[in-house]
C-alpha cells in the first residue's frame, strides 16, 4: 500500500531537496562578493568569454593589458567553443549565467542578442568615439539610436596575391584598381601562363564558396548606395535578391572555365583556403584580413610554402568605386551582460571602451589581428609583425577601403542569410538556375513576415 | 496500478497477521522499484518530459531563447503551411522513409533468414553485417562521400565501365541523386542492426513446426510464408515501428554527408528544426516544426498499432 510508503518517500524527496538547496546556497555564498559584485578587498573581478585561447591570444592579451593600467580590476577569461560559440552563449545568457563581458563574433547574431534586453546599453561609452574617424566601424552596432557593443577588431576582405607566382608567370600584380572584369581577364591570362612557369596543378584563383559571403557580401557591399548602412539595409531587407546576379554570373563563368575550384569540389572535399593559397595551388585569393597573421605564422613554421605575397583592394563591380574601393567585413566587438551587478558592470564597460580605443588597438595589433581602431600607430604595430608584407599598398588598403557590413543588422538577418546560403548551394552546384534559386529564397524570406516593411517599420 | 493491485489483494481472504507482512513486502517492493527507476526517470523527467511539454507552448510563441517567449497565436502554424522549406523537408523525409523502410526491412529479413540457416562462417557474416552499425557516423559519411565523388569516386569509376563515363550519376552534387545516395548509406548502416533483432526473433520459432510442415509436404517457400512470417509478426511489428520512427527523424547522415544540399534536396525535417532553432535563433517556429514532426510520427505509429491489432484478432 502506498499510504505507508508515502512518508518515507516524502522524507527521501525532502532530503534530496534540502541537499540541492544547500548546494545552491553554498554556491551563492562562496564568492564572498557584495551585492554590487565587489570583492571583499574592494577590487572587482569580471569574467570574459573567449574561444580557442591557446591559438587566439587576443582575449588573454587584452585582459592582461587592461589589468596593467587598472589595478583594481581583474579579468577571468572563460573558454568557449569556437564553432558553437553562439549556441553556448545563448544557453548561458538565457540561464542568466553569461560572463560579464563577451565578444560578438559577427553581426549576424547581434540583433538577436540585443533585442530581448540581454545586453547592457553602451551608448555612453560609444559617444566618446562618435567624432573619432579611426573607429568608424562603431556605427555598425547602432540599433534604434542605441549601442550595445563596441568593436575591438575588424576584418575586411581583400585580394591576396602570390607575388612569386605572378612574377614567374610574367603577369602584373594587382594594383588596387581592378574591376571584376579585369580580374577575370587576368585569371584567364594566368590559366595560360601558369603551367609554363612551372605551376602545373595550380589554379589562377581560389573562391572559398563555403563562405556564402563570397560572393554574396561582395555583391551587397559594392551595389549599396551611399556610405552609411541605410543603402545596404534597403537592399538586404528588400526581399528581392536580384542584386546577387552579376557576381554569380562571374563565379559560374570562372568555375566553368576552370579558373578556380568548382563549388562541388570545394564542398565535397572540404577544401581550405589556407591550403589552397598557402601551398601555391592558387595565385590569387579574395579573403579576410584575418588570414594575414596566420599566413605569416604558417610560412615561418613551414606549414605553408615560402613565397612573397601581398594584399590589394578587392576588385570592384564598377569603375566608379575604384578610388575608394568598397569591401565588406564585420567588426568583432565586446558586449556587457545586462544583468551584471553594478560594480562589475561599471568595470566591464570600462574594459570594453578601453579595448575599442587606441590602447586596446595596440594590444590587438600586437597579437596579429587588425584592430577596429585603425589609426596609423595601430597599423604600424600590426605590420611590425615578422612575415607580413611591407609594401605600401598592402599597408594602405585597410585605410583606403570602405568597409561595409557583411551582415546588415535587423530581425530578419539570420533568416535571410540562411535562405541565401541554401540558394548559394543550389546556384553554384548548378542544380538550379540563379533566377530560380533567388526567387525561391525571396519567397521563403517574405513568408516569414520578418522584413522591416512587413513589421510596419 | 497500485490501486488495482490493492483491490486484487483485498479480495484474497488472508489471515490478519499475514496481511501486515504482505503490506510490508509490497511497500518495500514499491520503494525499491521507485529507487531503481529513479536515475532513469529523473533524467527523463528533467531533460525530456519537461522540454517536450513546454514545446507545446513555445510552438505558439515567438522566442529567440533570450527573454521570454511572446505568445503569437496561430501565426507560426499559418507560416508552416506556406513555408516551402517545410514542405520540401517533409517531402524529402517521406521520400527517405518510404524507400528506406521497406528496403532495410527486406534486406535485414533476407540476411537474417540466410544467417539463421546452417551456412559456413555464419558467426563471421553476422559480425560483418553488424559492423556498419557500430562504426562512427562521421567516419562513415566521410568515406562514403569520397566513394560517391562524381569523378574520382570508386562507385562512378565502377559504373563507368557499364554506362560510360558521361552517364554516371552526380550523386551528392546532384539534386536527383543526392537522396538515393543518402538512402544507400542509411540502409547499409542500419541493415545489420535490424538483422540482429530479426535473427533473435527467428530463433524463437520452434523447429517442430518446420518438421511438421515438411512431413506434410510443404516446400521451402510455403514454410517461409506460413510459418516464419506469422511467427515473426511481433518482431516484425517492433522493427517496423522503430525503423519508421528512426527514418522519420533522420538527421545525422544528411547533416554530415550533404548538410541538406544541394539546395534543399536532402533537407529533412529534423535538420530543418535544427537550422531554424540554432542558425536562425527562431526557437518558437522551430518548436512548431518539431511538433509537426511529432504528430507525423505519432500518426504513423498509431496506424501501425491499429493494423497490427486488427491482424492479431
Amino acid at each position: 500500500m502506498l499510504n505507508k510508503a508515502m512518508p518515507r518517500l516524502k522524507r527521501l524527496i525532502a532530503a534530496v531537496g534540502a541537499c540541492a538547496a544547500a548546494l545552491s546556497l553554498a554556491a551563492c555564498g562562496s564568492n564572498g562578493t557584495s551585492a554590487d559584485g565587489r570583492n571583499a578587498d574592494g577590487t572587482v573581478t569580471i569574467s570574459m568569454a573567449g574561444w580557442i585561447l591557446a591559438t587566439r591570444p587576443e582575449f588573454q592579451a587584452l585582459a592582461t593589458g587592461f589589468e596593467k593600467t587598472h589595478s583594481n580590476i581583474h579579468i577571468d577569461v572563460k573558454e568557449y567553443s569556437a564553432d558553437d560559440y553562439d549556441k553556448q552563449l545563448i544557453a548561458d545568457l538565457s540561464a542568466g549565467k553569461a560572463p560579464d563581458v563577451f565578444p560578438m563574433k559577427n553581426l549576424k547574431m547581434y540583433y538577436t542578442y540585443a533585442s530581448p534586453g540581454a545586453l547592457a546599453d553602451l551608448s555612453d561609452a560609444a559617444a566618446k568615439y562618435s567624432d573619432d574617424s579611426n573607429l568608424a566601424v562603431a556605427k555598425d552596432y547602432v540599433i534604434d539610436g542605441k549601442t550595445y557593443a563596441l568593436p575591438y577588431r575588424v576584418d575586411a576582405t581583400v585580394l591576396y596575391y602570390n607575388k612569386t607566382m605572378l612574377d614567374k608567370a610574367g603577369v602584373d600584380v594587382p594594383d588596387g584598381t581592378w574591376t571584376w572584369d579585369d580580374y577575370l581577364r587576368i585569371c584567364r591570362e594566368l590559366k595560360k601562363k601558369l603551367p609554363a612557369a612551372g605551376y602545373k596543378d595550380a589554379y589562377p584563383t581560389y573562391h572559398h564558396t563555403s563562405f556564402q559571403a563570397i560572393p554574396q557580401a561582395i555583391a551587397l557591399a559594392q551595389q549599396a548606395k551611399g556610405s552609411g548602412v541605410a543603402g545596404q539595409n534597403d537592399l538586404f531587407f528588400s526581399g528581392n535578391y536580384d542584386y546577387l546576379k552579376p557576381m554569380y554570373k562571374l563565379f559560374l563563368t570562372m568555375q566553368h572555365e576552370g579558373l578556380t575550384l568548382s563549388y562541388n569540389t570545394v564542398s565535397s572535399s572540404k577544401t581550405t583556403y589556407q591550403s589552397q593559397f598557402g601551398t601555391q595551388k592558387a595565385a590569387l585569393l579574395p579573403m579576410g584580413t584575418w588570414f594575414m597573421g596566420p599566413l605569416a605564422d604558417q610560412q615561418a613554421s613551414g606549414d605553408a610554402d615560402k613565397f612573397e605575397w601581398g594584399v590589394a583592394a578587392l576588385p570592384q563591380l564598377s569603375k566608379a568605386t575604384v578610388k575608394a574601393p568598397v569591401t565588406y567585413g564585420d567588426p568583432t566587438g565586446f558586449a556587457v551582460a545586462a544583468n551584471s551587478p553594478s560594480a562589475k558592470m561599471k568595470a566591464a564597460k570600462e574594459f570594453v571602451a578601453w579595448a575599442a580605443g587606441p590602447e586596446g588597438a595596440k594590444v590587438t595589433a600586437q597579437t596579429g589581428s587588425v584592430p577596429a581602431y585603425l589609426s596609423n600607430a595601430a597599423l604600424d604595430t600590426f605590420f611590425a609583425k615578422k612575415g607580413l608584407p611591407s609594401d605600401k599598398q598592402s599597408r594602405e588598403v585597410l585605410r583606403t577601403s570602405v568597409i561595409k557590413q557583411e551582415n546588415p543588422v535587423g530581425e530578419a538577418t539570420q533568416v535571410i542569410q540562411d535562405e541565401l546560403n541554401m540558394a548559394q548551394s543550389s546556384i553554384l552546384s548548378e542544380t538550379k538556375s540563379t533566377d530560380e534559386a533567388l526567387a525561391k529564397a525571396s519567397h521563403a524570406i517574405v513568408n516569414t513576415g520578418l522584413l522591416p516593411s512587413q513589421q510596419g517599420k | 496500478m497500485s490501486d488495482h493491485q490493492h483491490s486484487a489483494a483485498a479480495q484474497i481472504p488472508a489471515p490478519r497477521d499475514n496481511s501486515s507482512h504482505v503490506n510490508k513486502l509490497r511497500n518495500r517492493n514499491i520503494r525499491n522499484g521507485l529507487l531503481f527507476i529513479a536515475p532513469n526517470f529523473i533524467g527523463f523527467f528533467l531533460l525530456v518530459l519537461i522540454p517536450v511539454v513546454t514545446l507545446f507552448y513555445t510552438s505558439f510563441t515567438k522566442w529567440s531563447a533570450l527573454g521570454d517567449p511572446q505568445f503569437n497565436g496561430i501565426w507560426n502554424w499559418r507560416r508552416l503551411f506556406t513555408d516551402e522549406n517545410f514542405w520540401d523537408a517533409l517531402t524529402n523525409t517521406l521520400y527517405y522513409a518510404i524507400i528506406h523502410i521497406p528496403l532495410t526491412l527486406a534486406l535485414a529479413f533476407g540476411l537474417a533468414v540466410l544467417l539463421n540457416s546452417k551456412i559456413k562462417g555464419r558467426a563471421f557474416f553476422r559480425t560483418v553485417a553488424f559492423f556498419p552499425y557500430v562504426t562512427a557516423i562521421v567516419a562513415v559519411a566521410q568515406v562514403w562521400s569520397m566513394m560517391f565523388d562524381p569523378k574520382a569516386g570508386l562507385i562512378n569509376q565502377f559504373l563507368a565501365l557499364f554506362v560510360g563515363a558521361d552517364n554516371v550519376p552526380g550523386w551528392l552534387s546532384s539534386t536527383t541523386w543526392a537522396m538515393p545516395a543518402v538512402i544507400i548509406v542509411g540502409t547499409w548502416r542500419e541493415v545489420g542492426y535490424f538483422m540482429i533483432l530479426l535473427l533473435a526473433g527467428l530463433q524463437t520459432i520452434p523447429a517442430e513446426l518446420y518438421e511438421a510442415a515438411k512431413v506434410d509436404g510443404a516446400n521451402a517457400w510455403q514454410r517461409f510464408w506460413n510459418i516464419t512470417v506469422p511467427c515473426m509478426r511481433p518482431t516484425l511489428f517492433f522493427t517496423t515501428v522503430t525503423l519508421t520512427i528512426t527514418s522519420l527523424k533522420i538527421l545525422d547522415l544528411t547533416l554530415v554527408m550533404t548538410n541538406g544540399g544541394p539546395g534543399t534536396s536532402t533537407l529533412v525535417l529534423a535538420q530543418y528544426v535544427y537550422r531554424v532553432a540554432f542558425e536562425r535563433a527562431d526557437f518558437g517556429y522551430a518548436s512548431t516544426v518539431s511538433l509537426a514532426l511529432f504528430f507525423i510520427c505519432l500518426a504513423v505509429t498509431l496506424v501501425q498499432f491499429w493494423y497490427n491489432n486488427a491482424k492479431e484478432k
